[in-house]
């Protein structure tokens, strides 16, 4: 029984292992394709928009092109914004006027799994018609 | 104005000389690696240093760090941040000192406002883009004192923390400057002087 025990603690440990290797591989594909997004592509649309100004300053104010070329600017800056939006996700800043019976899908499956991927523990309260609140419980080294 | 760039994307670098040289400013040194932003402002003695946060040779923030070890050699020295995106972590310390700007990459194609921005942080004042403005203005907590602003208040502190004036504020509303001299004194909880400015969000969330 305690070679058994001992297999399975030793199991369990290379489970939890490959778990956070896992995770650690999303959160640094995640982390790319972030830089990728800013470095690349947000950057060239920057530098098309500059471009774009240096043309226009060289213009009249008055000429139809002018303002075109300011709706076009706004257009990129529109689509850097919609770049940082994707990017980063969208955090919410408030709780408290939720809809509540949130269940486990995907997401929340994967947040416990990265939660237990450290050893920690997720625990979700959703009662319908209210708040939703997300607990994660990690133990710290000592 | 004579300004140091240190800017990795020569696309965005060159951009930025144009720009800069359309309107009247003179660039007076470019780098790409953050390493060497010491050695052209010695050498170019410029009026302000225009930094990209992340820059080589580490491709993290190196920009930031070589803007804090700029003001500490030359702490008069006018420094404006570019960030490709909304972060506030690298705004502790350089804040509160004045002469320091922290923008959006992406507000150069706003050039009126951009220029506005550099003339400003130039001058010793700040300028903070608004969406990271917005960032720090966020309440984070149900009692965090910002809750306690009203929207009007909340609206008129994030203009001031952006680094606008007085008048600047007042304008706005077309507002005489006095009643933007008081909502900004009922804004800041750290201060009950009708004369003394927040000067920036950061700084007074620190």
């Amino acid at each position: 029984v305690s070679r058994l025990r001992l297999e399975l603690r030793d199991a369990l440990t290379e489970v939890n292992a490959s778990r956070s290797r896992l995770v650690a591989a999303a959160a640094e594909e995640r982390h790319r394709l972030e830089r990728d997004l800013h470095d690349g592509a947000q950057q060239h649309l920057v530098s098309i928009g500059m471009r774009l100004r240096s043309v226009q300053h060289r213009l009249r104010a008055d000429l139809v092109a002018y303002r075109d070329l300011d709706e076009a600017v706004l257009g990129l800056e529109q689509t850097i914004a919609e770049l940082r939006r994707i990017a980063h996700g969208v955090r919410p800043s408030r709780l408290d006027d939720g809809v509540g019976g949130a269940r486990a899908g995907f997401g929340l499956t994967s947040l416990r799994d990265r939660i237990a991927s450290v050893g920690g523990e997720l625990t979700l309260h959703s009662p319908a018609g209210a708040g939703t609140s997300v607990r994660a419980e990690i133990p710290c080294a000592s | 104005v004579r300004v140091v760039i240190g800017e990795d994307s020569a696309l965005f670098r060159e951009g930025l000389v144009r720009l800069l040289g359309e309107h009247g400013h003179e660039v007076v040194g470019a780098v790409a690696d953050a390493g060497d932003l010491a050695a052209a402002v010695r050498e170019c003695k410029p009026d302000l240093a225009v930094i990209d946060v992340r820059m080589p040779p580490d491709l993290t923030d190196d920009g930031a760090r070589a803007a804090q070890a700029l003001r500490a050699e030359w702490p008069a020295l006018p420094i404006l941040m570019l960030s490709q995106h909304v972060e506030t972590r690298h705004l502790a310390g350089l804040v509160s000192s004045g002469g320091f700007g922290y923008l959006l990459k992406d507000r150069v194609l706003r050039v009126d406002d951009f220029l506005d921005a550099m003339r400003r942080v130039a001058a010793g004042g700040s300028a903070i883009d608004p969406a990271i403005v917005a960032a720090l203005l966020t309440p984070v907590r149900d009692d965090d004192p910002l809750s306690a602003l009203t929207s009007r208040e909340r609206e008129v502190l994030g203009l001031v923390a952006e680094g606008l004036s007085n008048a600047a504020v007042a304008g706005r509303w077309c507002w005489p400057s006095a009643p933007s001299r008081r909502i900004c004194a009922a804004s800041s909880p750290s201060s009950g002087s009708t004369t003394a400015r927040t000067p920036t969000a950061g700084c007074w969330r620190c």
